[in-house]
């Protein structure tokens, strides 16, 4: 096959019904229908909501992609789909249609690991990976630092959250203080008057060097809110409890780097949008020599390309194809890229 | 004209091709609750060796809407519209239980939480009444006039003790319902809207602690 292969991505792990096309390393299409509206309401992403929406979108969004990409479903060379982790549900939606989208048009299938995807993902803006690098991915769902020898062949699990992502322990803080759902973006656009050091919110401590906790955190923000007296000064709060997370996660990452002798960091989620993550990151990585490689937003958080890109490397690669009885894996392990 | 059939709204996941002059061709049907992902396609493939048929050479697909267990429901009903999609043919969807038996006959199956998704048949095998989806012993006044079947049925046996409770057949059949359909193929396809019945389960949080913006 050629080495800039026409491949389609489908998304499908959590709230947002994401539809990729790439050549080779060439973005031509990423169509997102989004259900987050649907679950605003509840304060959290509602799996079975999701799957309802991802089965209403997926043939819609398809056709986006394909009329942006100027090309038609014959035109492919091969479906790549995300196969875990993630909602069972949802995730069993979009591979059952890449399953069906494979078979009809007689191209390989690859179910793929989502976080070596928001990897891999870096590819279409930056050009090819500096590997290895450590990837840090923090998002509403994960967050997690690996080390990236070949994304198209194993992910090295470094450290991880011990309980909140770093995504939810933003949703949860926002939703202590009323802000709505998500929280991120709120978090940081009111953070941005208030003082980052006006409440010393604890560091979570861990076992693992690069492991991270925000339950204890978020605790500690509810504790604070609750005894306070008066009116709660929102900003401060918000600035406070970021600098908090932020402090945590590019202390760690840019700390793996030096240990690792590795001089390429990149961040990828939602999370990576946060403008003092980036901020931090920045400042950190310039202080340890380390080059600081973060997605436009739109790419960082979950989408069809990204998966479209990792499955254009697999096939560059000469990695073999999924079989077309490819389960969706909701705990596929990190170690595993392709599900064989 | 060859029509796919496909049905995922019970633990068995169902393929059959139809040839709509000549009856069923292959069919292909496993149990297994928890794999509906992992099978169809492949059950698809299987179906389409056996008989030597090219996927291009399909003319149609019918999907049975439900209703059933969301999770393995909407396998069926995207795979359905994908593969539509794709081999650019026409999709259409009835309910599942017009695929299990034949003639007048209530059709249950398990809706898990103690219920059962059911519908009423006439004579003639059209649908009078459902689906619905009700505690088994909230129906038992109206079944005792009429055969009662699908697995439904047979899971609470107990609570329809003294009915005419039939032990076949258990699952829609997809070629049945590829014969319930085949007046309409031809026609302009509709969209494939699943019959889930149950609203999704979430809770509203309440509201938050009251303060400043
Ligand atoms: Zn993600």
């Amino acid at each position: 096959m050629t080495d800039e292969p026409l491949v389609l991505g489908i998304e499908t792990s959590c709230d947002e019904t994401g539809i990729g096309i790439v050549r080779g390393t060439t973005l031509l299409a990423d169509a997102i229908a989004s259900s987050v509206e649907a679950h605003a309401r509840f304060g959290g992403v509602v799996p079975e909501v999701a799957s309802r929406a991802h089965l209403e979108a997926m043939v819609p969004t398809v056709h986006r992609a394909l009329e942006t990409a100027g090309v038609r479903l014959a035109d492919l060379d091969a479906i790549a789909v995300t196969s875990g982790p993630g909602l069972a549900g949802a995730l069993l939606v979009g591979v059952a249609a890449a399953k069906s989208y494979a078979l009809a048009l007689d191209v390989p299938l690859y179910g793929v690991n989502h976080l070596a995807a928001h990897v891999a993902v870096d590819v279409l803006e930056h050009g090819p990976l500096p590997e290895p690098c450590i990837a840090m991915l923090v998002s509403g769902g994960h967050s997690s630092l690996l080390l990236v020898d070949d994304v198209t062949r194993t992910l090295d699990p470094l450290g991880q959250t011990m309980d909140d992502a770093a995504g939810e322990a933003f949703d949860k803080v926002a939703r202590l203080l009323g802000l709505g759902f998500p929280g991120g973006p709120v978090v940081d656009r009111l953070a941005r008057d208030g003082d980052p050091a006006a409440i010393a919110f604890p560091r979570g401590r861990t076992k693992g060097e690069y492991d991270v906790s925000f339950s204890g955190l978020k605790t500690a923000v509810a504790r604070w809110v609750e005894a306070h007296e008066g009116d709660i000064p929102v900003a401060d709060v918000c600035a406070s409890f970021q600098e908090a997370v932020v402090d945590v996660l590019t202390s760690k990452a840019v700390a793996a780097c030096t240990a690792k002798g590795v001089d390429h960091l990149l961040i990828g989620g939602g999370v990576a949008a946060n403008s003092r993550l980036r901020a931090l990151a920045q400042e950190r990585c310039d202080v340890a020599g380390v080059r600081l490689r973060v997605p436009r937003p739109g790419l960082c958080t979950d989408n069809g390309a990204m998966v479209a890109a990792l499955g254009s490397r697999l096939v560059a690669a000469g990695v073999p194809p999924s079989a077309l009885e490819l389960p969706a894996d909701s705990s596929m392990p990190v170690t595993e890229v392709v599900n064989a | 004209m060859l029509v796919l059939g496909l049905d995922t709204s019970t633990p068995a996941v169902s393929v059959a091709l139809v040839d709509l002059d000549g009856g069923a061709v292959a069919e292909c049907v496993v149990v297994d609750a928890r794999r509906h992902g992992e099978l169809l396609a492949a059950g698809i493939r299987t179906v389409l060796l056996e008989a030597r048929i090219d996927r291009r050479d399909l003319g149609a697909v019918v999907v049975g809407l439900g209703p059933g267990p969301f999770t393995g429901l909407r396998v069926g009903i995207v795979t359905a519209a994908t593969l539509a999609d794709a081999l650019r043919i026409p999709a259409y969807g009835t309910c599942s239980l017009d695929g299990l038996g034949t003639g007048e006959r209530v059709a249950m199956t398990d809706a898990r939480r103690r219920e059962v998704y059911w519908a009423r048949y006439d004579a003639a095998g059209a649908r009078v009444a459902g689906p619905g989806v009700s505690a088994p012993s909230e129906l038992v006044d109206r079944l005792h006039d009429v055969p009662v079947l699908g697995d439904g049925a047979i899971v609470y046996a107990a609570v329809l003790a003294g009915l005419d409770v039939r032990t076949e057949p258990r699952y829609p059949s997809p070629a049945l319902l590829v014969q319930v359909v085949a007046p309409r193929i031809g026609t302009a396809a509709e969209p494939l809207v699943p019959l889930y019945l149950r609203r999704p389960d979430a809770e509203q949080p309440g509201p938050p602690k009251r303060v400043t913006a």
